[in-house]
């Protein structure tokens, strides 16, 4: 009784199309915005501050570098996509190059020769996403 | 049968359906987005009987997919994602443009951006949208497939009901 003899096809109608279309075009279209390093949310920015004065803020994305001065010395703060981290620095002890670059998560680069601090403002973004997997 | 037996019938049936796709994990970073192959029940029953027969079957296996597979955390996700999901397609059915295609297309990936907007709030980030792409399409896909397998039910239940062989039969 369930296997008719007669088959007849879904009738798939104009609207039917109509939706499929926009729903992979959709997929599609946020794909490549993602994929172009489009990004959502909270935008993420480096904060420098030295002396306890902001100095610069630095969002995240394409790769930069500032040059931050302290009487005679000079640091260079870069930023890409990920985080940011002190590329170059003339202070005696040069631990604030050693230390890398941060993701954020209330990480913080100081450099205490030249009163730097250089640290990651807004949403923790894949950080979080981890943790909700725990 | 009787209507009663055949809604226990297609719960029975979206339970089987629901414990195949756990087996299935689509995106195990977000809990409870699935396949969405238990969408099949509900289309069928949306089709057969109305909204409320439909939101009572679809409830019922949320309630026994949670006790039985899940816990209390995907509870509100499965609650969340089936509730957008029943609400799409009732709109989708009542435009009278679409055929049962469509109406599971909405089903499938309004399922999916419920869960989206779930996860969004439990976390307290946006971040979790980088996954949309990829949901539009898996949810659009399985949506087109079921909504091809329901039209072809349907089209078997009213031939077997149009010889009076007794409604519907399993
Ligand atoms: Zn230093």
């Amino acid at each position: 009784m369930f296997f008719c003899d007669k088959m007849e096809k879904v009738h798939m109608t104009r609207a039917d199309w109509t939706l499929i279309f926009c729903v992979f075009a959709a997929a599609a279209g946020t794909a490549l915005f993602f994929l172009q390093g489009g990004r959502i949310g909270q935008e993420r920015v480096a904060v420098v501050e030295q002396d306890g004065q902001e100095v610069y803020r630095l969002p995240l994305g394409e790769e930069t570098a500032v040059e931050v001065f302290w009487e005679d010395g000079c640091n260079v703060v870069s930023v890409d996509g990920r985080g940011v981290w002190i590329s170059y620095a003339d202070c005696p002890d040069r631990i604030c190059v050693r230390q890398g670059k941060i993701f954020g998560g209330g990480q913080s680069i100081v450099c205490l020769p030249h009163r730097l601090v250089v640290y990651l403002e807004g949403a923790a973004g894949e950080e979080t996403l981890d943790a909700m997997t725990d | 049968m009787g209507k009663t037996a055949v809604l226990s019938m297609l719960t029975g049936f979206a339970l089987i359906l629901s414990y195949v796709e756990a087996a299935i994990p689509l995106m195990p970073q977000i809990p409870g987005v699935k396949l969405g192959l238990a969408n099949l029940a509900t289309v069928l029953c949306l089709y057969l009987y109305g909204r409320r027969e439909a939101f009572l079957v679809n409830m019922a296996r949320v309630l026994l997919v949670s006790v039985l597979f899940g816990n209390l955390y995907t509870a509100g996700y499965s609650l969340a994602g089936a509730l957008f999901s029943f609400t799409a397609m009732v709109t989708a059915k009542r435009a009278r443009c679409f055929s049962t295609v469509g109406v599971s297309v909405c089903g499938g990936v309004f399922h999916n951006i419920g869960q989206l907007l779930v996860a969004a709030a439990v976390t307290t980030t946006l971040q979790v949208f980088y996954y949309l792409p990829w949901l539009l399409l898996s949810g659009g896909i399985t949506g087109i497939l079921i909504g091809i397998l329901a039209g072809e039910v349907l089209v078997h239940v009213r031939i077997s009901q149009g010889k009076g062989s007794g409604g519907i039969r399993g």
